[in-house]
């Protein structure tokens, strides 16, 4: 982003260079969330196939979820390690929802209540 | 990890570990990690239910959309501002930092009070009850969870900017934000599954 | 030269290091260690009781001495206390103690941190057991299948002991698991690499990971029964349409890689022992941690296999069984990478090496029997019949307890600067193996005729009795064996001879300080060249000796203790009690005076909770903290000045 007749802080160093740098890329990630989260609010009402939207859905929210851990969360930033130690919760955790949801079968008498 | 005499940027200091990263937030990203298993567990007993029984309920016929997704935008927006106030910690910016701080806290008590108003709409209007069926079982007290988890969030931030008033405060204390900020974040993306998950896909 | 602070002008930071407040605040990692130590130990004598009571009552068939009712209280009970209250501690205590030790710490990332998963163990090692004076042990089980566990079947407060008394100690387990993981990573003495790490402390790194992400399932899951329990919700209730196979999924995901917790830690003291008593280093040792991560990260995949019986589906059982299998194979690396150590090696049979040869062979009988379990057509006659007991105790008292017990001979000097003696322990050891060996063959036996399990007595006519009679006998021979071996711990913590730092001409850091370590651990800060650093210091060249680089002026930092620790334990711990007892009398709580009036969570658990909220804040407040330490200069002879130290990585 261009905007960089912003007056410096006072003890301006190049550290804080990068700080301001990340105001910009935190207001386009926030923009990019809020805009994305409007689409998703139109597509669950466009009469295609059940698929297409799901599929869709999924993808735009992964989308924001990476938005969030890469840029607000700082692991674009900071060391590797950080990465690593979220993404092995977060795969054991995608893996164990995932084969519990393939365990479970639709129950043909329905809920008692 | 020998002592160092040298006491330059403090808050540098805190990276002198084996790999760089700081104990408290090493320490952070493993319990998000582990988070991500509590949650995971919560929403897939939802997710099972819903499979199990598609007709038990009509979600459509109780959830309000609107209210929702009004709550999902001032949580994202909440996030926005814990991160610039981290950013703000980080350059040692008090006055923008305790702004940003009353941002998110503020936006974080809107959510909540959506929240509430949510439960409390359900509840009357809806009759949906913890009790009423499987669904309401697992859709309170996974969105529940998720509410408390806000709650502590804010408990700890609105902590943390009282604590900015205090004489005690010091630049160091900028991890410290960073931590909260980070538990804040997770709290945000595991209401970007929850909504997707279990608002969204009802419409299908 | 104490610079410790007072805070807010109001509380000071506790200063003694001795007597019981020096106890109730300390935040040292070895003396947590002992903590844990003694607590498990007490326990694993609890639970043995337990086991004994069991044993004599199927000791003949059609027996009396217990009733149904107190039979499946004990078996509940048994279980439980011997997986959360005996093994999972002690292996607490040596992470807490030893790991620091072995990566050349002074402590561990989060002192206080510490001490709470120390208090946490005991307020849920208390609350579980309490139920046993309101004549309300749970009798669920130690795994609580519901509906059994339903408020309709369990109308008792039994299972809310369990429920909360659980998630008190799972509290405690992922306090300690973070800590060790950022201790781990963050704080090891320079020039120690990963791949330098001793064996022991990789698996508190690998088992620290697989609590941080096993125990979140059953925490919900207890949640989820809580909720059903005491607000109506229908998780597992049948008649609201809730599915009770879920508590069983939910439950395994935890329970599966609970075992694996309870077994690498057991598995990374036999690979510290073997090499010393081998004098050869471990055979392929990336091999052995590679396979422990593999392990650890397989755990997570195979949790139905507990649920063989019941109609998964062909798909989801044979996925299950194929991936229980493959588990055997890191395993066997293991096994095959210690013989790999032992071979060629000058094998010096002290009791820890007996303890580590015991290990190996009664390990691999159970998993050869637990091998058997992951074929379904195999496992659908042993489900539920005494085979599996067999199975689960070879590998549990062959394995982990053999392995503790080993790691308390092993550690037992460096810890207490006293000798145990070995002929005595020998003696011991072959009572132990003898007993156990007795107690647990026969079940197998039983398990092929089709005894079940959780059955409180048996007919004589079904052919049970005599290797019944014979499994009591060898349960009462390990009682009295386990019971010894406590005795002359105890015995030797007193009259022992003085051990010296390195009485068995070990191989890692911990050997290096003095035999107990003194407060600090280490006076300098150590180099590290090689693995087994110790074992190059003594026997190696120059090139891989340890440097040691003598601290700077302002000497040694070490954590101050605290209050808030045990205050938030307290306040949990009351929280808990609280959501145990409400709907019910306080005359239920306070027998005679109580009173008929109702316990609402108003009455016990606010309060509580508003104690732990207190304690955080206070220890929010508080700080780390710290002071300056000055080492013994007779520690620092051969030690680099620190501002001659220049780079070392």
């Amino acid at each position: 982003m261009a905007l960089s007749n912003k007056i410096p802080e006072p003890g301006f160093s190049s550290h804080l260079i990068q700080e301001h740098k990340k105001y910009f890329t935190f207001f386009n990630v926030a923009l990019a969330l809020i805009l994305i989260t409007a689409v998703e609010l139109v597509i669950v009402y466009i009469p295609v196939s059940k698929f297409i939207v799901l599929s869709s859905l999924t993808v735009l929210s992964l989308v924001k979820f990476l938005a969030v851990i890469w840029w607000f969360m700082h692991l674009r930033w900071d060391k590797a390690l950080c990465t690593i130690l979220f993404m092995i919760g977060l795969l054991v955790a995608t893996g164990t929802v995932t084969a519990l949801l393939f365990l479970f079968d639709v129950d043909p008498a329905g809920s008692p209540l | 990890m020998a002592d160092s005499s040298t006491h330059a940027d403090p808050l540098e200091e805190l990276k002198n570990t084996n790999t760089g990263v700081e104990n408290k937030k090493m320490a952070m990203w493993a319990f998000l990690a582990s988070d991500c298993m509590f949650f995971g567990t919560l929403i897939s007993t939802h997710l099972i239910y819903r499979k199990i029984y598609p007709t038990v309920v009509d979600p459509t016929a109780i959830f309000s959309i609107e209210l929702t997704g009004f709550s999902s935008f001032i949580l994202l927006m909440s996030s926005f501002l814990m991160a610039l106030s981290v950013s703000a910690s980080h350059k040692k910016n008090m006055k923008s930092l305790r702004f940003f701080l009353f941002g998110t806290i503020i936006f974080g008590l809107i959510f909540l009070g959506g929240q509430v108003y949510e439960f409390s709409h359900f509840v009357h209007e809806r009759n949906l009850t913890l009790s009423s069926n499987v669904f309401g079982s697992t859709f309170y007290v996974l969105t529940g969870t998720h509410g408390v988890h806000v709650a502590l969030g804010v408990l700890w931030l609105a902590s943390w900017l009282g604590y900015t008033y205090s004489k005690k405060f010091k630049w160091e204390n900028a991890l410290d934000i960073e931590t909260a900020g980070l538990y804040w974040h997770f709290v945000d993306i595991v209401w970007i599954v929850i909504f997707t998950a279990v608002y969204l896909v009802e419409y299908l | 030269m104490s610079t410790t602070q007072a805070t807010y002008g109001t509380w000071s930071r506790p200063l003694k290091k001795t007597g019981l407040v020096g106890f109730l605040t300390t935040v040292d990692h070895k003396k947590i260690g002992i903590g844990y130590a003694i607590g498990a130990l007490f326990f694993l004598l609890v639970g043995g009781v337990e086991a004994l009571i069991i044993r004599l009552q199927l000791m003949s068939p059609e027996n009396n001495l217990v009733d149904a009712e107190t039979y499946n209280q004990l078996f509940t009970m048994h279980g439980t206390t011997m997986v959360f209250l005996a093994v999972m501690p002690l292996s607490a205590a040596f992470f807490n103690y030893i790991m620091p030790l072995q990566i050349g710490a002074r402590d561990v990332a989060f002192p206080r941190l510490n001490a709470l998963g120390l208090w946490c163990f005991i307020a849920g090692g208390v609350i579980v057991n309490l139920s046993w004076f309101f004549q309300a042990a749970p009798a669920i089980g130690w795994f609580g299948y519901a509906p059994l566990t339903s408020k309709q079947f369990d109308p008792d407060i039994g299972t809310d002991f369990w429920i909360i008394g659980l998630q008190i100690l799972g509290i405690a387990s992922l306090a300690g698991s973070f800590n060790f993981i950022t201790t781990i990573l963050n704080m090891r003495a320079p020039g120690l690499t990963m791949m330098r790490l001793p064996v022991f402390t990789w698996m508190t790194l690998i088992t620290s990971f697989l609590i941080i992400l096993a125990f979140p399932p059953i925490t919900i899951a207890l949640v989820e029964l809580m909720f059903d329990r005491h607000f109506g919700t229908h998780f597992f209730n049948v008649a609201g349409g809730g599915k009770p196979i879920l508590w069983q999924h939910v439950f395994w995901i935890f329970g599966h890689p609970e075992v694996y917790i309870l077994i690498l830690p057991a598995m990374g003291i036999i690979s510290e022992v073997l090499p010393v008593f081998s004098r050869k280093p471990l055979f392929g040792y990336p091999l052995v941690v590679f396979s422990g991560a593999v392990i650890g990260f397989l755990g997570f995949a195979v949790w139905s296999h507990h649920m063989f019986t019941t109609g998964l589906g062909i798909v989801a059982t044979s996925a299950f069984a194929f991936l229980t299998m493959l588990i055997s194979i890191p395993t066997g690396v293991k096994i095959f990478n210690w013989i790999g150590t032992l071979w060629g090696g000058r094998i010096s049979f002290s009791v820890p090496m007996l303890y580590a040869l015991g290990f190996i062979w009664m390990f691999m009988m159970g998993g050869f029997t637990g091998i058997m379990h992951s074929s379904p057509p195999v496992d659908a006659q042993q489900q539920d019949s005494y085979f599996v007991i067999a199975h689960f105790h070879y590998v549990l008292i062959g394995g982990s307890i053999f392995a503790l017990l080993c790691g308390i001979y092993f550690w037992f000097p460096k810890v207490t600067g006293k000798l145990m003696d070995e002929a005595v322990g020998k003696i011991f050891f072959y009572t132990i193996f003898f007993g156990f060996n007795l107690a647990f063959f026969p079940m197998h036996i039983l398990g092929m005729t089709g005894m079940p399990r959780r059955t409180h007595t048996y007919k004589a006519e079904m052919g049970w009795a005599e290797p019944n009679f014979w499994s009591t006998i060898g349960a009462l021979i390990l009682g009295v064996g386990i019971a010894a071996v406590v005795l002359q711990v105890i015995y030797s913590c007193f009259k022992g001879k003085p051990s010296g730092n390195n009485p068995w001409d070990a191989r890692t850091l911990e050997w290096d300080t003095s035999s107990p370590p003194k407060e600090y651990n280490f006076g300098y800060t150590p180099i590290i060249k090689a693995r087994d650093q110790v074992w190059e210091n003594n026997h190696g060249t120059d090139l891989k000796k340890m440097d040691k680089i003598a601290p700077d002026s302002h000497g040694i930092h070490m954590p101050d203790q605290s209050w808030w620790p045990l205050v938030v334990s307290i306040g949990l711990f009351i929280a808990g009690l609280g959501v145990v007892f409400h709907h019910q009398t306080w005359g239920m709580l306070i027998p005679f005076i109580g009173g008929d009036s109702v316990i609402s969570l108003l009455h016990i658990t606010m309060p509580g909770l508003l104690l732990t909220f207190f304690g955080i804040y206070m220890w929010a407040l508080e700080g780390p903290g710290g002071y300056h330490l000055h080492p013994d200069p007779e520690e620092l002879k051969s030690a680099i000045d620190p501002k001659e130290s220049g780079h070392w990585e």
